[in-house]
């Protein structure tokens, strides 16, 4: 089976990396960093039996691509729990430390096909560095089981009636306010600060001039001192 | 001239390896600690050179070989103790990075019981993290340094004037603040307070009953 990557973040190449190293014989692999690389690709393989995994994929794959090929994508929530955009930060600002990494068949309606495997995935960490890590490890341990048991693999439909959808976040969702300190939990603080850590936009108070705060990076312990 | 060079923070000890390849010097050797220190036949060296050492040496050190060290204020208030951490906080921009020389004078409630005594200064920015102040204090030390051995040992002292006002140093349960007082602070003051306790200093935290919240690095944009 020839296997093509589409990857161009950083966390993301590496988990392609640390996959393709391991020794499947019976497997090619290759990996795609642009949208239009993969058209390119896809007009010189069409008689090709390929299958597409998307790791960090920002794009949206066109139908005559997904419709001709199996497109998987890596989603970092439980689906059909936290489709949609931001799902880490979501999961974190509602308090989950322990969800799941979910393959799924790319398909038109956002992250809703029918569903090729799961691995356990932590959220814990102070920062989106430490986080990416364990997405890292919680996908090559899908991966790698996928592809050793491709095509033997018992896909199964998402139940959407029982999931949620959550928006992409935007960078002015990152303000913090005086009432975020006086009534929220310590946990609750740490949570939206850690998960909007680099590179996404920090976690930041404003005063009335318009100067802003950001916090880079925090810590927590469940200690109190 | 022999020195012994005394510190143990990772910028002291590089930017005195630094200073160890001054041309007057012949013999130098390198303490992390005062049980090292004290190994040291102290009479065998002209000079102690102290960088970003926060205890006191003591009668015993300073009665036995000339020492100095370097203190990063221009007002007599901030010679407590905690000096950066302090100026910061206050609001102060720009300081002064001096040398001074240990003399042990037991009523002196100064930090390192100095005297008001400096030989050579520069000016020190206190902007920027932690990180980035330590980064100018490696720059300073050497340069101050520097000057300290080509003068020597012609050194001539100046004296800072003296304050009533004393800012007592930090301790590190300093450190915390409610979350009222948190949310009650304006943005800039904020700024100063956490990064003048940017790591290695104690950060400054929040709590409550499900636990505490460090605050290591802040970046402010000013509109």
């Amino acid at each position: 089976m020839k296997i093509v990557f589409l990857a161009y973040r950083e966390w993301a190449l590496d988990v392609v990396r640390i996959v393709a190293s391991e020794n499947y014989q019976s497997h090619t692999f290759e990996t795609l960093t642009s949208t239009q690389a993969l058209h390119e690709y896809v007009h010189e393989s069409l008689d090709t039996e390929i299958v597409f995994i998307a790791i960090g994929w920002s794009w949206i794959i066109a139908p005559y691509i997904t419709k001709r090929f199996l497109c998987l994508g890596v989603h970092p929530s439980d689906l059909p729990s936290y489709r949609g955009g931001s799902p880490l930060q979501h999961q974190i600002i509602d308090g989950i430390t322990i969800t799941r990494c979910s393959l799924f068949k790319l398909e038109e309606k956002l992250d809703s096909g029918e569903i090729w495997g799961k691995s356990d995935l932590s959220l814990k960490g102070d920062s989106m560095d430490e986080v990416f890590e364990n997405v890292k490890a919680a996908s090559v341990n899908l991966l790698s089981s996928f592809i050793k048991s491709y095509p033997e693999i018992r896909t199964e439909a998402q139940d959407l009636a029982s999931g949620n959808y959550v928006k992409r976040r935007k960078p002015e969702e990152s303000q913090l306010f005086p009432e975020d300190f006086n009534f929220s939990d310590v946990t609750a603080l740490y949570n939206k600060i850690r998960c909007l850590t680099a590179p996404y936009p920090n976690a930041y108070i404003e005063d009335e001039k318009g100067n802003r705060l950001f916090f880079e990076k925090v810590h927590f312990t469940s200690q109190v001192r | 001239m022999r020195i012994i060079f005394l510190s143990y923070r990772e910028w002291a000890n590089e930017a005195l390896a630094k200073v160890a390849k001054h041309p007057k010097i012949s013999r130098s050797i390198h303490s992390h600690n005062m049980i090292e220190l004290n190994k040291i036949a102290l009479e065998d060296y002209d000079l102690l050179i102290t960088l970003g050492w926060s205890d006191e040496l003591g009668s015993s050190i300073c009665s036995r070989i000339k020492a100095i060290g370097l203190h990063c204020a221009e007002l007599d208030r901030y010679s407590y103790g905690t000096p950066i951490q302090l100026q910061i906080i206050d609001g102060i921009t720009i300081t002064k990075h001096r040398i001074f020389p240990f003399v042990w004078e037991p009523s002196s409630r100064r930090a390192h019981t100095h005297t008001r005594e400096y030989s050579h200064e520069t000016l020190l920015s206190l902007h920027g993290n932690i990180e980035d102040i330590f980064e100018q204090l490696y720059t300073t030390s050497i340069l101050l340094l520097n000057q300290y051995l080509d003068d020597f040992p012609a050194i001539l002292y100046n004296k800072w004037p003296e304050e009533k006002e004393v800012r007592q140093r930090r301790q590190p349960s300093d450190s915390k603040i409610s979350k009222e007082e948190f949310a009650l602070m304006s943005t800039a003051d904020l700024y100063n307070l956490i990064r003048s306790l940017g790591n290695p200093y104690p950060n400054l935290y929040i709590e409550d009953d499900k636990g505490t919240l460090y605050f290591e690095r802040v970046r402010f944009e000013k509109r």
